[in-house]
Formats: C-alpha cells, sequence, structure tokens
C-alpha cells in the first residue's frame, strides 16, 4: 500500500510498493510448487471425471491371480476354508466362488488375491466397476504395490439406490497416482473383498471396464514441478542468483 | 490410502524437513532452543499431513523414492536439493538465512 505524504503544494509519492525480497520470493515459490503440483493434480482428478468414457468391458485376469480367503480372528484352526473358484477367464467374463464347507461361511472375513492384469491399465482403464451377487459385500479395494516396496489401496464406492440402499455394484475411479504407480510396474492389482457376515458361501463377480482418452497430466505436472525445483534450488544457492552468476575473485 | 512403511516414513520426514526449513528462513530468532525445535518441527509436521490428506504430496514423494516413476523421482529430486541448499545456507550464514 502506498503511503502519500503532502508536502505544501506538491504531493509525493514516498513508497508506493515495496518488492519482497529475493529469499522471500524463492522460498515462497518453493512452497507454492511443492503444495501446488499435487493440488493440482488432484483438483485436476476431481474435475475430470469424464463422462465420455469407452466401456472396455470385462477386465483380464493376471495369469498370477490366486484368489485366498481370510479368516475371521475367531476362526478355528482347522476350520476347512478350502473353496472352488470358476475365473470369468473360463467362464464368460463372471466369476464364480464357492465355499467348500458351507457351515464355515461365517469365519470367511474376506476374499483377496484377484488381480487384474497390468495391461489393462495400460490400454488407458481408469474406471472399474464390479458387480456381486450371491452374498452382501461390505467393501472392495484395488490394492497397488511396487515390487518389494510399499503397498498401498483405493476402496471402491458403492452405488447406492434412490432409497440410498446399496445395490452390490462397486466402482473405482483411480486417480493419477495411483495410475502412475500401477503403470510404472508390472506388478497387476488386486482386489480385496470384504464381508461383515454377509458372505452366504457362493458368489459371483461380473466386472466392467471403462477408458477415457487423457494425457498423463499428474505425472506431467510433477515431474516440470521436480525440474522447477532443481532450477529454485540452484538460484537459492549463494553463487548463483537470479541476476546472474556470482563469481569469488581470489585477492 | 497408504501403509506405513520406510519408505513412507521417508517421504513423512522429508515433507516435514522441507517445511521446517522453510520455516526457519522465515524465523529471524539466531539462537533457537530445543523448544523452538520442537515447536517447528510440530507446525511443519501437523502441515505435512494436511498437505498429504488434501493433496497427497507424501504419496507422490513415497512414489519417487521408490524410483519407479521417473516423474516422481525429479519432484523428490528437487525437494531433496531445495533441503540441502537451505541447510547449506543456514550452516554458511551460521544460522543467518535458510535461502538467499
Amino acid at each position: 500500500m502506498g503511503r502519500i505524504i503532502s508536502q505544501k503544494n506538491k504531493s509525493k509519492v514516498i513508497r508506493a510498493f515495496r518488492a519482497p525480497s529475493a529469499p522471500v520470493v524463492m522460498s515462497l515459490m518453493a512452497l507454492i510448487l511443492i503444495i501446488g503440483a499435487p493440488a493440482l493434480v488432484s483438483m485436476i482428478d476431481d474435475s475430470a471425471q469424464s463422462e465420455h468414457m469407452i466401456p472396455l468391458g470385462s477386465y483380464t485376469e493376471d495369469d498370477l491371480s490366486a484368489p485366498w480367503v481370510r479368516k475371521m480372528v475367531d476362526a478355528p484352526a482347522d476350520a476347512d476354508m478350502t473353496f472352488s473358484y470358476i475365473s470369468g477367464a473360463d467362464n464368460g467374463g463372471t466369476h464364480v466362488f464357492t465355499l467348500n464347507t458351507l457351515a464355515n461361511k461365517a469365519y470367511v472375513n474376506a476374499i483377496e488375491g484377484i488381480k487384474i492384469d497390468n495391461s489393462v491399465f495400460d490400454g488407458g482403464v481408469s474406471r472399474v466397476i464390479l458387480s456381486f451377487d450371491g452374498s452382501d459385500v461390505l467393501d472392495v479395494r484395488l490394492v497397488t504395490s511396487i515390487p518389494g516396496e510399499s503397498y498401498s489401496y483405493v476402496r471402491f464406492v458403492e452405488i447406492l439406490d434412490a432409497d440410498g440402499v446399496g445395490t452390490n455394484v462397486f466402482v473405482c475411479d483411480l486417480d493419477s497416482y495411483q495410475l502412475t504407480k500401477i503403470k510404472a510396474n508390472d506388478l497387476s492389482p488386486g482386489i480385496a473383498i470384504g464381508f461383515n457376515g454377509g458372505f452366504s458361501g457362493v458368489f459371483e463377480m461380473t466386472s466392467e471396464t471403462y477408458a477415457s482418452t487423457t494425457i498423463p497430466y499428474g505425472e506431467i505436472i510433477v515431474g516440470a514441478t521436480g525440474v522447477l525445483l532443481i532450477v529454485c534450488a540452484i538460484l537459492a544457492t549463494p553463487w548463483v542468483g537470479t541476476t546472474g552468476l556470482t563469481i569469488r575473485r581470489r585477492r | 490410502m497408504i501403509t506405513i512403511d520406510y519408505y513412507g516414513l521417508a517421504a513423512a520426514a522429508m515433507a516435514t524437513s522441507f517445511l521446517a526449513l522453510l520455516m526457519l528462513s522465515y524465523v529471524r530468532k539466531r539462537t533457537l532452543s530445543v523448544w523452538h525445535a520442537l515447536t517447528i518441527g510440530a507446525v511443519a509436521g501437523f502441515a505435512a499431513s494436511m498437505a498429504q490428506s488434501y493433496t497427497g504430496l507424501i504419496d507422490w514423494l513415497t512414489l519417487g523414492i521408490t524410483g519407479v516413476s521417473t516423474s516422481a523421482t525429479l519432484f523428490v529430486l528437487g525437494m531433496g536439493a531445495m533441503c540441502a541448499v537451505m541447510v547449506y545456507n543456514i550452516l554458511a550464514t551460521r544460522g543467518k538465512t535458510a535461502v538467499r
């Protein structure tokens, strides 16, 4: 804000605007870049839930897909939890899971290990819809991982009907981070299906995948921000500034 | 949703350190006590967790630290370079400034 001081007949602007110092600008820029880049990607993700998605049918199951049962903590150690599994690849896209000893159905906490082939996401798939029949599913997660490293998961959201009742249909819109993580390595993401006493001993699962044609804006923004940060770091050194290179002469 | 592992912890520590160093560059007081450092660390940690919650900052850093994504690795390199320069400046100027 400027300050105007009147001196008899003439006005004089003492100080109209004081520009922030270079260190302040540099540190603020670094902060904005660090927080702003992922925030921008997140905002674009939220606003880019395109309605113009191309349906690609059922997903392709990974060859290493091997479902297994996660038991309830109170399940007897000798409870028979073996099951039969018919993959969607052999059954027209419908996956069928049947517990061999139906009396033990109450001990089934979750079914994990069903894997979606990684190449599905390389083809541009960013939305997966899973429909269940035969058992009430509590929640579904898509588990992504890096070889020998960390794993993370994204929850599917259950689609509700007009009365707000769950339809046993779950949808997952993958964000830029998850897509980058999946595409960055060859590991196929797994599906974890959780029950809360809703498992009847058998269930069927069908899938739909949708692709949209978008540029990998998340990677572009984050990568470009990294380059800008390196430039900021160079400019923040005592030897290089915004006015040029500083060379110290020896006396 | 990320899981806690060494890479996640390293990413969280990196984000917290970066924010703490930035805060330090605005602190005019030259001699800092342990209590100042603890306060700055706590505020920076809280800011990092908020950044993770709203923007997924630590997710991207974790991806970069594991080295599977080139763009995320560039992001981590840039952040690491800024941290290194700020630490150097603080040591070289004996705590007077972090960015110059």
